[in-house]
């Protein structure tokens, strides 16, 4: 949906973009320049308009140098290589081939998955998870492996996972051409035609049920919104493979391209996005065509909520609480406030720890409502939202504020809207 | 000076008249230019700010300059001209056929285009331009929000939104 916006959107007509001349206009104000760019630009344009009035066929600019630095949507391809060769390169460590986060022990369920060992018949490399952060309904899915390699640096040398070089160049490839109208079939022409096609980046792969991920390299993420931190790459790494995972509930358009941004993807508002717990959720780490699968279901701890007149659908995980409000809530006058006329206006939710202390947690709100536009826009908008029989469902996320994971078994109980919620027996 | 008079100027006076179109709007060409060729170095932004004048020149020329809105044939002219020297980089890099490489983005109305362009008018304000600014000149949201006086997430809050009633409004279309 994203690439056909923006495909047909360029290829408006002046006299269409007349039509937004407001927000135009709104663009317009904000923008700055110098007395001495405005003389250059000047310059530049008088001399080809002089040059065209004697009739010179003024030739179109060529780039002038190669590297360039695009902010690109085929860049978290080269990213991803990238943090694979850094890694490698810097430690220099034969049994450290791969690692796609250099953040240690994320996760509160590092313990019991640590330790889970993966012997691959017919070949010697032991691939070890150090740590996965998995929270089924928000926004972190991280996954540390480890591989071990009993032959040492030979098999480094096969994996071939190690080629600055190679890096380089695919991360310059991205830059360049990321922001083009170049299709996600003919960046991988290209790629193939440069000879960097061929190692294997979609060695991450979740599943859960019957849905599978395939590319997860090729997200339309703004590389630079990340901070070039370990924490940033981990985080983007993160959206990534969450990203992989959720745009397999989305029908893919005609090139295949995934058409939603990575933050659009971890997105708590579309709902469609939540895990279905009821089906194994799976990380698999495939090196050279060897695999290995951890089954996360039994790690994800998500305990229900309860309250007399509260919502019936409340739980917290280590990374979220959530409430889903539908039909049953509704019959019973219960509605979140989702800031829809009012973005103040919204629903609250605090943590009341065993040990007095209190979190007051930063509440994302979506809701689905169907409402009819009328030939008066505003005001028919503004009174159906004002009716609640227009609301499908809503829904509250709420994260840690800190990078912590909730204390789950220090909680007392969670005060949602004034309503007090406790664990169900 | 209003556009009117510009656009009267430079039919008079054709010179005279760029160069006080350019005096008015080279800081709103520039932030589309910036925007589309991030990170390019400034001599080219500068070479491509240029272009989208004299682009807008010959328009005005072969239209008698009368021309709807400026600002919305700047707009189109330097959203397109970015785009080429994109393509312009990859022809120079070998990766598009020749007979390719010249093809102009198609000027003819467009029936999907046209009911995307209705669906973005019945989402009202300011979702239709914040859509304008992220799908049709590549602001970021982080850009977007801070124009605005928004929080980054609620534009993209509205944005994913609005792409669900897009999408909506354009199933009942079609």
């Amino acid at each position: 949906m994203e690439d056909k916006l923006k495909k047909l959107l360029v290829g408006m007509t002046a006299d269409e973009a007349a039509d937004f001349e407001t927000s135009l206009d709104e663009f317009a104000d904000s923008a700055e320049i110098s007395e001495e760019e405005t003389q250059r630009i000047l310059a530049l344009t008088m001399r080809k308009a002089g040059n065209e009035m004697e009739n010179t066929i003024q030739t179109s600019t060529a780039i002038k140098t190669n590297k360039r630095k695009w902010s690109k949507r085929f860049l978290i391809f080269g990213i991803a290589a990238a943090a694979i060769v850094g890694l490698a390169a810097a430690t220099g460590a034969v049994d450290r081939v791969q690692q796609h986060f250099s953040g240690g022990d994320l996760s509160p369920y590092s313990a019991e998955v640590l330790g889970t060992m993966c012997e691959v018949s017919n070949d010697d490399i032991t691939l070890t998870v150090n740590g996965v952060v998995p929270d089924v309904n928000g926004t972190v899915i991280s996954v540390s492996v480890t591989s071990h390699s009993k032959k040492g640096e030979e098999i480094v040398g096969e994996l071939n996972y190690v080629n600055g070089k190679m890096s380089e160049e695919l991360m310059d490839l991205g830059m360049k051409y990321g922001d083009t109208d170049m299709t996600e079939d003919e960046y991988i022409q290209l790629l193939k035609d440069e000879g960097l096609y061929e190692h294997d980046l979609n060695s991450l792969q979740l599943r859960n049920g019957e849905r599978a991920t395939d590319q997860h390299v090729f997200t339309w993420r703004e590389y630079e919104e990340y901070p070039n931190t370990p924490e940033g790459i981990q985080e983007r790494e993160a959206h990534a493979l969450y990203s992989s995972l959720t745009t397999a509930n989305f029908e893919r358009d005609e090139s295949d391209t995934v058409f939603f941004e990575n933050y659009f993807v971890i997105d708590p508002f579309v709902m469609e996005n939540q895990i279905d717990l009821s089906q194994p959720l799976i990380v698999a780490e495939t090196v050279s065509g060897l695999s290995l699968e951890i089954d996360l279901t039994p790690y994800i701890d998500t305990r229900r909520l309860t309250a007399e007149n509260g919502f019936e659908d409340v739980t917290i995980s280590s990374y979220t609480l959530m409430v889903k409000a539908g039909e049953n809530d509704f019959a019973k006058g219960l509605y979140l406030k989702d800031g829809m006329l009012d973005e103040n206006d919204i629903s609250t939710a605090t943590i009341h720890y065993k040990d007095g202390h209190t979190e007051d947690l930063q509440t994302l709100m979506s809701y689905s409502r169907s409402v009819e536009n009328g030939d008066d826009e505003e005001f028919d908008r503004e009174t159906a939202f004002n009716d609640p029989s227009t609301i499908d469902s809503q829904e509250l996320v709420a994260h840690p504020n800190g990078e912590q994971p909730f204390d789950l078994d220090s909680i007392d109980y969670i005060v949602i809207d004034g309503i007090e919620y406790r664990y169900a027996e | 000076m209003t556009d009117n008079e510009l656009l009267s100027l430079m039919a008079e006076d054709p010179q005279e008249g760029l160069s006080a179109v350019i005096g008015k709007y080279s800081a709103y060409v520039m932030k589309i230019v910036r925007i589309k060729l991030n990170g390019c170095p400034q001599e080219d932004m500068e070479e491509a700010a240029s272009d989208v004048f004299m682009g807008f020149f010959r328009s005005a020329q072969e239209c008698g300059c009368k021309v709807r809105s400026v600002k919305a044939l700047l707009a189109v002219i330097a959203v397109r001209r970015c785009a080429d020297i994109l393509k312009e980089h990859l022809r120079h890099a070998g990766k598009v056929a020749e007979e390719d490489a010249g093809n102009e983005l198609s000027e003819s109305p467009d029936t999907q285009r046209i009911e995307l362009l209705d669906a973005l008018h019945k989402l009202g304000e300011p979702d239709c331009s914040i859509f304008l600014r992220k799908y049709f000149i590549g602001q970021k949201s982080s850009e977007i929000a801070a124009d605005l006086s928004m929080k980054t997430n609620t534009v993209d809050k509205r944005i994913s939104r609005g792409l669900a009633r897009l999408k909506e409004m354009l199933k009942e279309g079609m």
